[in-house]
C-alpha cells in the first residue's frame, strides 16, 4: 500500500561512519585481482590504492582508498533503507570529489529530493554524499528507487 | 584529487592506448565466478556482510578495457550503477563493456566506459557507466 511507505521530501538519513584501512583498501583490490585472475589473484593489483611508489607516479602522496570504496557505503545505506526495491531496480550515480585516504573516516547521507506516486508504485529520488570527519564532502550524486520495485 | 603535483610519465605511459580507443567499440570480454571467498573478501572489505554486488571492488569497466588495450593509468571521476539482480554464488558472470564517450577538456584525457553484466543464466545483474582521468592530473588541479 502507498499510504505506508512513509518517506518524503526532505527526509534525512545517514550509514554508519566507516573508517578505511590500509587493510580494507589492500582486501577491496584483491577482490578484482580474484576476479581477473592471473599473477594478481595472489597478492592483489599493485596500483594507486595499495602501492606508495605508484600513488606517488600519479600525483598522489600516499595511497588512497577506490572511489568505489565509498560508493560501496552508499550502496550499503540505501540497501539497508530499502532493501530489495533499491538491490533490484535501484540507481546510484556519484562523482568523487575528494581523496579519502587510510585512516579517514567517512560516512554516507541522503536526502529524498522528490517523491512520484504512478499508481500503485512510489518512486523516490534522493541526493546522496559521502562525507569525511571534518564534514567535507568527497563524494556527491544521486539516487533513485521505485517502491516496491517492478523487478521484485 | 591529488593534494601535490605532476605525473606526466604516467600521463605518457597511457597516452598511445587513450588515442587508440573509438567511441562505440566493443572492449574485452571478462568472465569471472561469484565463489563464496570473492564474496567474503568483499564483504570485510566493505565492513557490510550483506554486502551483495562485489562488482564494485571488481571493477569491471577497467578489467574490459586492460583485456583488449592492456595497463591503463587512471583516476577515477565518476560512477554510475543500475542494478537489476545481485549475483548468485557459484554461478559465472559475463561482461561485455564498450566505449561510451572519449574527450578532452582542459588538456585532459577524458573517458567513459559503459559495462553490463549478465550471469550465466541470462540473467542482468548490473548497468555500469565509469568515467575516467586517463593518464591521472597535472600540475594543482583537483
Amino acid at each position: 500500500m502507498i499510504s505506508e511507505i512513509n518517506w518524503n521530501v526532505g527526509d534525512r538519513f545517514a550509514g554508519e561512519p566507516k573508517t578505511v584501512t590500509q587493510d580494507n583498501m589492500d582486501r577491496f583490490e584483491l577482490v578484482a585481482g580474484m576476479a581477473a585472475g592471473g599473477t594478481e589473484a595472489a597478492d592483489g593489483p599493485v596500483n594507486i590504492h595499495t602501492d606508495a611508489e605508484k600513488a606517488e607516479s600519479m600525483g598522489l602522496t600516499r595511497p588512497v582508498a577506490s572511489g568505489q570504496m565509498g560508493f560501496c557505503f552508499l550502496h550499503e545505506m540505501l540497501a539497508r533503507a530499502f532493501g530489495a526495491d533499491f538491490r533490484q531496480g535501484g540507481e546510484l550515480g556519484v562523482t568523487y570529489l575528494k581523496p579519502v585516504y587510510g585512516g579517514d573516516t567517512v560516512t554516507a547521507h541522503a536526502q529524498v529530493t522528490a517523491r512520484e506516486v504512478n499508481q500503485e508504485r512510489v518512486t523516490l529520488a534522493l541526493e546522496v554524499w559521502v562525507e569525511n570527519e571534518q564534514g567535507n564532502k568527497v563524494s556527491a550524486g544521486t539516487a533513485r528507487v521505485t517502491i516496491p520495485s517492478p523487478l521484485t | 584529487m591529488p593534494e601535490s603535483n605532476p605525473m606526466g610519465q604516467a600521463r605518457g605511459q597511457s597516452q598511445p592506448v587513450y588515442d587508440r580507443l573509438v567511441v562505440g567499440e566493443q572492449l574485452g570480454h571478462l568472465e569471472y565466478l561469484v565463489t563464496g571467498e570473492l564474496l567474503e573478501q568483499f564483504r570485510a572489505a566493505v565492513g557490510y556482510p550483506e554486502a551483495a554486488f562485489p562488482h564494485l571492488a571488481v571493477k569491471e569497466y577497467l578489467e574490459v578495457l586492460r583485456r583488449k588495450h592492456g595497463p591503463l593509468d587512471f583516476i577515477s571521476a565518476k560512477h554510475k550503477d543500475r542494478y537489476f539482480h545481485p549475483p548468485i554464488v557459484n554461478k559465472r558472470v559475463q561482461v561485455a563493456g564498450w566505449v561510451r564517450e572519449k574527450y578532452q577538456r582542459r588538456g585532459r584525457n577524458w573517458l567513459v566506459v559503459e559495462t553490463l553484466a549478465i550471469d550465466e543464466d541470462g540473467r542482468e545483474i548490473v548497468r555500469s557507466e565509469h568515467a575516467f582521468l586517463v593518464g591521472g592530473l597535472a600540475g594543482n588541479e583537483a
